[in-house]
């Protein structure tokens, strides 16, 4: 480093010094100035603190003392019987004053304002004979008889006027001055204080400012100088580690890292010199100027010590190639020139003069093809002048030729001078310097020699090479030689041969090619001629087709039409079928209607007024016309199956179950009718898939006929086994099972002879004519079954022997699924296993609800053996799913019917845990599927909630429903809902029960713990009303009449107990449950409506005449008394026999002819309490009416039963649908037409 | 005896009328002058402390002075004198009269009838406007007609009677203070 250098770097260095040391400094200043500004202001706070604030507290104090005093004074004067203010005074003069008096004597020790301590004496002076005339006004004033004298209190007021008041007053005014020039010194302390700490605050900024600056000062030159040539140097090394050298071309700073950039400079130009002098000799310039940076550069001796070597190997390498290269450049010439023996020697002499660089060359060869004739003669040359050529021969060993050849060595020659030798050029003569003649010999003999002269000396690599030359040289002259005279007689004689024999092969080669072209035309020539022949042929046969087909277009467009034709005479008959169906349906029913009431008044004969006989006779009316309503639905069964309407209902199940209804159905008929009955089945389930329903009606019928025509004693026997393999079926269906089942029905009854069995299936035959008239039935029964089983799949089967009974078996195909893989199955592999029939229907089923089936997105594929599964039967999907939701909420699976129909199916197929059922359904109404499941002994116990827009929540509870709720439902009432569905989700509910224990109470306490109830007993109503004020119940359960006489007269007296709902319990602990369920699950507000709706729900039993209490039986059978019913119908006979029965129940009848009528009738009478419509009448029919009725909001509520001859399909829902409430079919049942009345009439 | 034992109850009487009276001196600065045991003084300040429990009628205080009018009764109106000296009515200066007809209290605010002299000048004072003029009699019971306030000694004390028809007449409302007071107040 030289001294600029160095005083530049000192001059950076000192830079960063100045600057370092004025952060340094300005910090210094910064803090000195603060802390003293700080402690300044501490004084001044603490003072503030210490003496101002205080003193102005004690001075205001004073201030208040003085004012407070003069109140007082003025109060003992005025107010004689203020001794609270009396005492006020003395305690100021006696106490506070003195007090205070001390604290500012204390605090005015801190006074530095001479001015202000005389003051404050001179107002304590004042003061002190303020309480002077304040102590004579207390004396004047002493007791009350002192206020009575009017000189006293003239002077007291005196005092108080001329002393007290004014010198109070001067004393305020005192303090007043006072103590406002003390607030003016604080407010200019702490504006001093204030104007420090502001002063204070610029200047730690400023100096913050100073310092930033500074610091930025610093930063920025270490930054030009160290940081950016630092990160400089890192990126130039970074670059030079990957292999690059970059130029410096920039400036350097004086400092350290400046050199540094220096050093990195020299030592790039070092790296640079270094890889172009390796570059040099990678190009085996062994001759590039290289010097070495230093004495101690390593690797610049390193890399001359490297091209020394490198040379010398490159030189001996160079050479060895030489020689090679010439030997193989010689080789390839003596190959290429093997033909003339001139030529190869021309050719040798000339590389032996370009690889040598020699200026005269000879090849000269041995002749010894005559022994007697030996001598060398002179073979080629190169550049010999005339004196040699002249003298071409030599004998052995004349010369040194001659003595070379003869002695088989080599002869070299240096610096031969004049006149031996002389190398003739084109201008002169050159004289010769070396001379070397080397022989020729190949194994061992010798061909010849060659003598070559170089004006320079030859070196030891050219000799090399020219002896290494020498014998490949003699091996090729003397093979070429050899061979050349005897290769070329030889090459000639096969020539000749070779040419005959390929003329000869070619000529037959070419007859051959001839012969087989020939053959081919031939045969091409005849497969032509054949095509030919069969083209004609086809042709002949399409014409032929052409016309056929012309012809069979011709007839199937025929038949197509007849086809037509004969489908819309079919369409046309079976539109006429179906309406006489109808009409006959509607035309025997209205009389039958009239007949079947009629003939029951007579033969309840209520009135008593009919004999024995007479009464049989409407009996015996009444059979008939039942037989002959039974006839009319199995003619339109039949009908409806011909036509292919009936519903199915497949499902897989196992036939046992048949077997078991079977066996409950026909057990009690078999015994009264003292006929054995068997029931023969396999242990191993089997089971089918089709509707059970109908193949139980298949079973029913042929037993019920079997038990018809077996006489007592006899025997019937129903067996369900496999058929045989090897039974013969006519159904197609059976004989592609895996296996059929046979339920056989057999009987020893009358038989059936052979040429009868036939007839037996067809409808209105029977074996006998007579038949009928001995044993009943209308013979269409077997034919409705054969028709059920046909279309089941199946076939049904007859073996009979007069007199010996017979058998008829249904022939069944197995289910190749078990029940409960099918359950698991979507109810889309349902519809495609069921018939073509019930496709249809469902997809006409399904246009109303405008969902398809595989479109229902629930969880009817997901259902575990664990899970709890709540059926949704609703039509309206978004609200059905709005309820699974809910489901999902409360755990449970769900499963959605669209339809009452899948509803039902759906119940008996998943066993649901609960069901939420819709009131207006598809094809059947809710009201049907509740009365259905409520009849299925399997359902019966699955609770029902109906969700229903309808209003009718005492008739759903009646018939059998758990709770009922209004829509549209609110989420809370959802959540109610689900609440109630589970126990789980109930709030823990607790009864209290009143009365000592017994086994009675104890099962009580038992059943209701069982349901998850708490339950607390208690003696007294004294206890009772302790437990409910700690607890809240529920309910109260009274269980002994004392309690209850003490309950109804006591309740008023207990606040708790009076709000709880109270059970009477007598004796039966199951009535007492039921009411329980119905308190507990209720909201306790509405318990007691609850409890009277629980009464509704034994409707049923009532209904069907069991034993309830009497209160409500009495409720029940009076409850149509009095009522007003309006009957509307056109047949005069329906309204005689409706009219009677309802005026044996004392019901007042107003009668209409038609719709038109029937709303004139209830306009005129409001007190109309039910309508019993028909449906088919004239002007305005029953479904207009019901319609125009529901349309008026004062009828919206009222009773409507559609009363119908049609009983159709699709009729029930019409009439729902239109607005009716029920629905009944003529001839209408008088008792049953009661019941529902009565359902629509409870309130 | 009885005349003794009066004496004696006397002096007892003007003993208490002279620690009061020292009092007022103490009270009031300028009547260090008087002379104790002196009943005029005791009316005077009466007299002087009536005038601040008294409002009059507006038309009254439209006059130049506040004027007190004594009876010919040289004493307690120089007693008076020296009492209202320094002192102000509603802005205005007190002004005693020691008069000798009744007619000069004419104008006056108030008008001082001494002991004994009432049943002589009655018929005269009927001629005097009566409107917010505060008739002060020393009689032995309150005069039914124009007398508002009568001075009366009681057991030897000093007490007064209000007659509050006659104020109500002149237009003069008395303080509640004063009333109750007062030995009598019809």
């Amino acid at each position: 480093m030289n001294s600029d250098q160095k005083s530049a770097f000192r001059k950076i260095d000192r830079k960063i010094y100045v600057v370092f040391f004025l952060v340094i400094t300005i910090a210094s200043i910064n803090a000195f100035i603060s802390t003293m500004t700080i402690k300044k202001s501490h004084h001044v706070t603490s003072d503030l603190v210490n003496n101002t604030n205080p003193s102005m507290e004690a001075l205001t104090k004073f201030n208040l003392l003085v004012t407070t005093s003069k109140m007082l004074t003025t109060n003992w004067v005025y107010l004689p019987t203020n001794s609270t203010d009396k005492d006020s005074l003395r305690n100021i003069n006696n106490t506070v004053y003195i007090e205070l008096h001390g604290r500012m004597n204390g605090l005015m020790g801190y006074w530095k304002d001479t001015t202000h301590i005389a003051k404050m004496n001179s107002i304590f002076n004042e003061y002190h004979e303020l309480t002077t005339y304040q102590t004579q006004i207390m004396r004047l004033l002493s007791d009350f008889d002192d206020y009575q004298d009017p000189l006293k209190m003239f002077s007291a007021g005196e005092i108080l006027e001329r002393e007290v008041i004014p010198r109070s007053e001067k004393i305020t005014e005192d303090l007043r001055i006072i103590m406002e020039k003390r607030s003016e010194m604080a407010a200019k302390q702490q504006d001093e204080m204030l104007y420090s700490f502001n002063s204070l605050m610029v200047m730690v900024l400023g100096f913050a400012i100073l310092i930033i600056l500074s610091i930025l000062f610093l930063a920025f030159i270490l930054m030009r100088s160290f940081i950016v040539p630092v990160l400089t140097v890192r990126g130039i090394i970074m670059r030079m580690g990957q292999g690059e050298l970059p130029e410096l071309k920039m400036k350097f700073p004086k400092n350290a890292v400046g050199e540094m950039m220096q050093a990195l400079r020299f030592m790039v130009e070092g790296f640079r010199q270094t890889s172009t002098f390796a570059e040099e000799i990678g190009k085996s310039n062994f001759d590039h100027p290289y010097k070495p940076l230093s004495a101690n550069d390593v690797q610049g001796h390193a890399l001359l010590q490297m091209r020394n070597q490198l040379k010398a190997a490159y030189e001996i390498e160079a050479r060895r190639t030489w020689l090679v290269e010439g030997l193989s450049e010689l080789n390839e010439i003596m190959r290429a020139n093997q033909e003339d023996f001139n030529v190869l020697l021309d050719r040798i002499i000339d590389k032996i003069v370009d690889s040598l660089e020699v200026q005269q060359a000879a090849i000269f060869l041995l002749h010894n093809d005559d022994l007697n004739d030996l001598h060398i003669q002179l073979g080629s040359y190169y550049a010999l002048n005339n004196k040699i050529l002249n003298s071409r021969r030599y004998e052995l060993k004349e010369g040194l030729i001659g003595q070379a050849i003869a002695s088989n060595k080599i002869i070299e020659m240096n610096e031969v001078s004049d006149p031996y030798f002389t190398i003739d050029t084109g201008m002169g003569e050159s004289k010769s310097c070396s001379i070397i003649i080397i022989p020729l010999i190949t194994s061992g003999k010798v061909v010849g020699a060659i003598e070559v002269a170089s004006v320079k000396p030859f070196d030891s690599a050219k000799r090399e090479m020219l002896e290494k030359m020498a014998e490949p040289i003699a091996a090729s002259l003397f093979s070429l030689r050899a061979n050349l005279i005897t290769a070329q007689l030889l090459e000639e004689s096969r020539k000749q041969a070779d040419e005959l024999v390929y003329q000869e092969q070619e000529l037959r080669k070419i007859n051959n090619e001839l012969t087989k072209q020939s053959q081919l035309l031939r045969q091409s020539e005849e497969e032509m001629k054949s095509q030919q022949e069969e083209l004609q042929q086809v042709n002949i046969e399409l014409q032929d087709k052409a016309q056929l087909l012309q012809q069979q277009n011709v007839e199937i467009e025929d038949a197509r039409l007849s086809l037509v034709f004969k489908a819309e005479q079919l369409e046309q008959s079976n539109k006429y079928k179906s309406a006489f169906l109808a009409n006959m349906s509607h035309e025997l029913r209205t009389p039958l209607n009239s007949i079947l009431i009629l003939a029951k008044l007579l033969a309840d004969n209520k009135t008593k007024n009919l004999s024995d006989k007479q009464t049989e006779h409407a009996t015996i009316i009444h059979k008939s016309g039942s037989d002959l309503l039974n006839l009319i639905n199995e003619i339109l069964d039949l009908s409806k199956i011909e036509a292919g309407k009936i519903e199915f209902e497949n499902e897989v199940f196992d036939l046992k179950f048949v077997a078991d209804d079977i066996r409950m159905l026909f057990k009690e008929y078999a015994v009264d009718k003292k006929i054995n009955f068997e029931i023969v089945q396999p242990e191993e389930a089997v089971c089918v898939n089709t509707d059970k329903t109908r193949l139980e009606q298949v079973v029913k019928n042929l037993l019920s006929n079997a038990f018809k025509f077996t006489p007592e004693e006899g025997t019937v026997s129903f067996t369900i086994a496999l058929a045989p393999p090897d039974a013969i079926f006519k159904e197609k269906s059976l004989l592609q099972s895996k296996g059929v089942v046979s339920l056989s029905v057999k009987d020893t009854g009358i038989g059936i002879p052979e040429d009868k069995q036939k007839q037996v299936f067809e409808a209105f035959q029977q074996a006998d004519g007579s038949t009928s008239r001995k044993f009943g039935g209308t013979g269409l029964g077997l034919a409705i079954s054969r028709e059920l089983v046909n279309m089941m799949g199946g076939e049904i089967t007859l073996e009979s022997t007069e007199g010996n009974g017979s058998t008829f078996s249904i022939h069944l195909p197995l289910s190749s699924q078990s029940p409960s893989e099918e359950l698991t199955n979507s109810f889309a592999k349902e519809v495609q296993s069921t018939s073509v029939e019930e496709k249809i229907i469902i997809s006409v089923a399904d246009e109303d609800t405008a969902y398809d089936i595989n479109e229902i997105r629930d969880d009817r594929n997901n259902i575990q053996e664990k899970d709890k599964v709540i059926l949704i039967v609703e039509d309206d999907y978004v609200f059905a799913r709005m309820l699974m939701n809910q489901c999902h909420r409360f755990n449970y699976k769900a499963v959605i019917a669209l339809q009452g129909d899948q509803g039902l199916s759906y119940a008996s197929k998943y066993k649901p845990f609960a069901i939420i059922l819709d009131l207006r359904l598809p094809v059947i109404d809710g009201w049907t599927v509740l009365k259905r499941l409520k009849e299925n002994d399997e359902l019966k116990k699955i609770p029902v909630h109906i969700i229903s827009s309808v209003d009718k929540s005492q008739l759903g509870l009646a018939m059998g429903a758990t709770s009922y709720l209004h829509k549209p439902a609110g989420k809370q009432e959802m959540e109610d809902l689900f609440r109630v569905i589970d126990p789980i989700h109930q709030e823990h509910k607790k009864l209290l029960v009143l009365g000592s224990e017994n086994n009675e109470i104890n099962s009580i306490i038992q059943k209701l713990n069982q349901k998850n109830i708490e339950v607390k007993c208690a003696i007294t109503l004294d206890e009772c009303e302790e437990l409910a004020k700690q607890n809240h119940f529920s309910g109260l359960i009274l269980t002994t009449k004392q309690n209850n006489e003490d309950w109804l007269s006591k309740s008023t007296n207990f606040q708790q107990l009076k709000n709880i709902p109270a059970l009477i319990f007598e004796n039966n602990s199951d009535d007492l449950m039921l009411e329980i369920d119905n308190l507990i699950s209720a909201d306790p507000i509405k318990a007691r409506e609850r409890v009277l709706d629980a009464a509704g729900s034994f409707l049923n039993e009532v209904e069907n005449g069991n034993k309830f209490s009497k209160e409500v039986n009495t409720r029940m059978e009076n409850m149509l008394t009095g009522k007003t019913v309006l009957i509307v119908d056109d047949d005069m006979r329906n309204i005689y026999s409706l009219t009677n029965i309802l005026e044996q129940e004392q019901i007042i009848v107003i009668c209409a002819y038609d719709g038109i009528q029937a709303i004139d009738r209830l306009s005129e009478n409001p007190q109309i309490d039910l309508i019993l419509m028909d449906i088919m009448m004239p002007n305005m029919n029953g479904y207009e009416a019901t319609q125009k009725i529901r349309k008026n909001p004062e009828w919206e509520h009222l009773p409507v039963i559609a009363v119908t001859a049609k009983a159709m399909n699709g009729d029930r829902e019409k009439c729902i649908e239109a607005g009716a409430s029920d629905y009944l079919t003529k001839p209408i049942n008088a008792d049953q037409l009661l019941s529902l009345m009565k359902v629509w009439m409870y309130k | 005896m009885y005349q003794l034992l009066q004496y004696v109850t006397r002096l007892k009487m003007t003993s208490i009328y002279a620690s009061i009276f020292l009092v007022c001196c103490s009270a009031i600065p300028v009547s260090n002058a008087l002379e104790p045991n002196n009943e005029s003084t005791i009316k005077a300040l009466f007299i002087y402390n009536f005038t601040k429990q008294i409002e009059w009628p507006t038309s009254q205080l439209n006059k130049p002075t506040f004027q007190i009018c004594v009876l010919n009764d040289s004493e307690i109106a120089e007693k008076l004198n020296e009492i209202v000296k320094g002192r102000k009515f509603s802005e205005k200066n007190f002004e005693v009269k020691n008069i000798v007809k009744i007619n000069d209290a004419a104008g006056a605010q108030i008008l001082f009838i001494p002991k004994s002299k009432w049943k002589k000048i009655e018929s005269e004072i009927m001629n005097l406007p009566h409107d917010g003029l505060l008739i002060i009699t020393e009689e032995k019971t309150i005069p039914n007609s124009f007398a508002s306030i009568n001075l009366i000694e009681i057991n030897n004390q000093m007490r007064f009677e209000i007659n509050q028809n006659i104020t109500k007449k002149q237009n003069l409302k008395i303080s509640n203070s004063l009333i109750k007071l007062a030995f009598n107040a019809q």
